[in-house]
């Protein structure tokens, strides 16, 4: 190989493992100095293309394969759960009005607070119509960091930029009073979906609604509830302590 | 059930272990961000279903690879993507670098994004993807001369952008 091929061959391919070029290297200073500035060059080559990855990638990644595995195995779920016998006069009175009555039974179990207008009623209602179809909706589609903060500001709250990240979905949905927010966060163990209904008020209780449980928490304005599997509640317990700073009321100062 | 959690075992451990490359590849493919993330979450999302047409595990990233640059002719080719600069879109990764390297990186970000695909893709695929001349061609459904032509010109192009006033002092050789 002469210095010219060597030149080239630096210009085309200085990862080669060509013996050829390989012994070429140290054949001289003249040699060694092109493979030295060569050398230079990729490093800051390799430095230049090396951006960051946006945090947590590999999670997303693996979080909405699962979501959309688990969403390949729910309708098998929702048809046990119709037909099983657990309220035989609600049945007599057909498959939605089952759904209702149980979701509204068992939160009656778990808290005695509640009515029309209330954030229980609220969360069982919106649950039961949007929970599952945007759920959906968010393994295919993102919200924009830009739209998540349009549509929390449309509320009256901000939130913190690591949880900004960890929402993956946000949209617009009607409460009892006024507008609300419908968010799914991306968690370890799957997604969980937050309910925020600024001028509704509510304790901080728990209920069971169908195979999901929702926690409510009381927020500085209004409330917030948070509704995802059983086995999901640790996780939903520490999004919950944490959510009055993690999304608070927007400064009036801007 | 068991296949089941080998194929999850099997698809965790690709994303572990070929995000961050996918992901720069992907930036410097669209200079956006929020495309990049798209088209690697969507690459994923295919390599996922379509798993058990992955055969070798030692061809996942070329596998992977493939998928993504399908997905970003059948998505975001027909985008006419703005022109930004580029510090707008790369969020550099500077640990450890001086402040003359840095700039000499900056200045180096400005140019690849700069080229024009056809030279900054072999490019790629070469120091992020660890790709020889002979893959890139198969990869790029091109022939090697051509591919060598394309990693001389983009180097080329590179280091004259550096040696021009502003950029770092430094000799180019004029090859044949």
């Amino acid at each position: 190989m002469n210095y010219l091929e060597f030149k080239r061959q630096l210009m085309v391919d200085p990862y080669s493992k060509d013996q050829d070029f390989l012994d070429a290297k140290g054949r001289d200073a003249e040699f060694a100095e092109a493979a030295d500035e060569a050398d230079a060059f990729e490093q800051s080559l390799q430095d230049a293309l090396t951006v960051e990855v946006p945090p947590g990638l590999a999670e997303q990644i693996m979080l909405r394969t699962s979501i959309e595995e688990g969403l390949r195995d729910q309708p098998q779920v929702a048809q046990q759960k119709v037909v099983r016998p657990m309220w035989p006069q609600a049945l007599a009175a057909g498959i939605f009005a089952a759904a209702v009555t149980a979701g509204v039974m068992s939160w009656q179990h778990a808290t005695s607070a509640g009515g029309p207008g209330s954030m229980e009623t609220f969360v069982v209602d919106h649950w039961q119509h949007h929970g599952d179809a945007t759920l959906q909706q968010a393994s295919t589609e993102f919200s924009s960091a830009q739209e998540l903060r349009q549509v929390l500001a449309s509320v009256g709250v901000e939130a913190t930029e690591e949880f900004l990240r960890q929402i993956r979905y946000g949209a617009n949905c009607p409460t009892p009073k006024g507008k609300g927010a419908h968010l799914v966060l991306n968690t370890e163990h799957g997604p969980i979906t937050l309910f925020y209904a600024p001028k509704v008020e509510s304790g901080t209780s728990r209920m069971s609604i169908d195979d999901v449980v929702a926690i409510l928490v009381e927020m500085q304005s209004g409330s917030a509830a948070l509704v995802g599997e059983e086995k999901d509640e640790d996780s939903m317990r520490k999004i919950g302590d944490m959510i009055n700073e993690n999304l608070r009321p927007m400064s009036t100062n801007t | 059930m068991s296949s089941e959690s080998d194929k999850r075992r099997r698809f965790d451990t690709l994303v572990r272990e070929f995000s961050t490359d996918l992901y720069r590849y992907a930036l410097w493919l669209c200079n956006d961000p929020a495309q990049a993330n798209d088209l690697v979450q969507e690459t994923f999302m295919r390599a996922w279903r379509a798993l058990d047409s992955l055969k070798e595990q030692k061809a996942a990233k070329g596998w992977l690879i493939t998928i993504l640059r399908r997905e970003h002719a059948r998505t975001f080719e027909r985008k006419v993507p703005p022109l930004v600069d580029v510090d707008d879109v790369v969020i550099a990764d500077e640990s450890g670098q001086t402040p003359e390297s840095r700039a000499e990186v900056n200045m180096l970000r400005q140019e690849i994004a700069k080229l024009p695909p056809k030279y900054r893709e072999p490019l790629l695929l070469q120091v992020i993807g660890g790709y020889s001349c002979d893959e890139i061609a198969q990869q790029l459904g091109v022939t090697k001369s051509a591919v060598m032509t394309q990693l001389f010109r983009a180097r080329e192009k590179l280091k004259v952008a550096l040696s021009a006033p502003g950029g770092k002092t430094g000799n180019v050789h004029e090859l044949s």
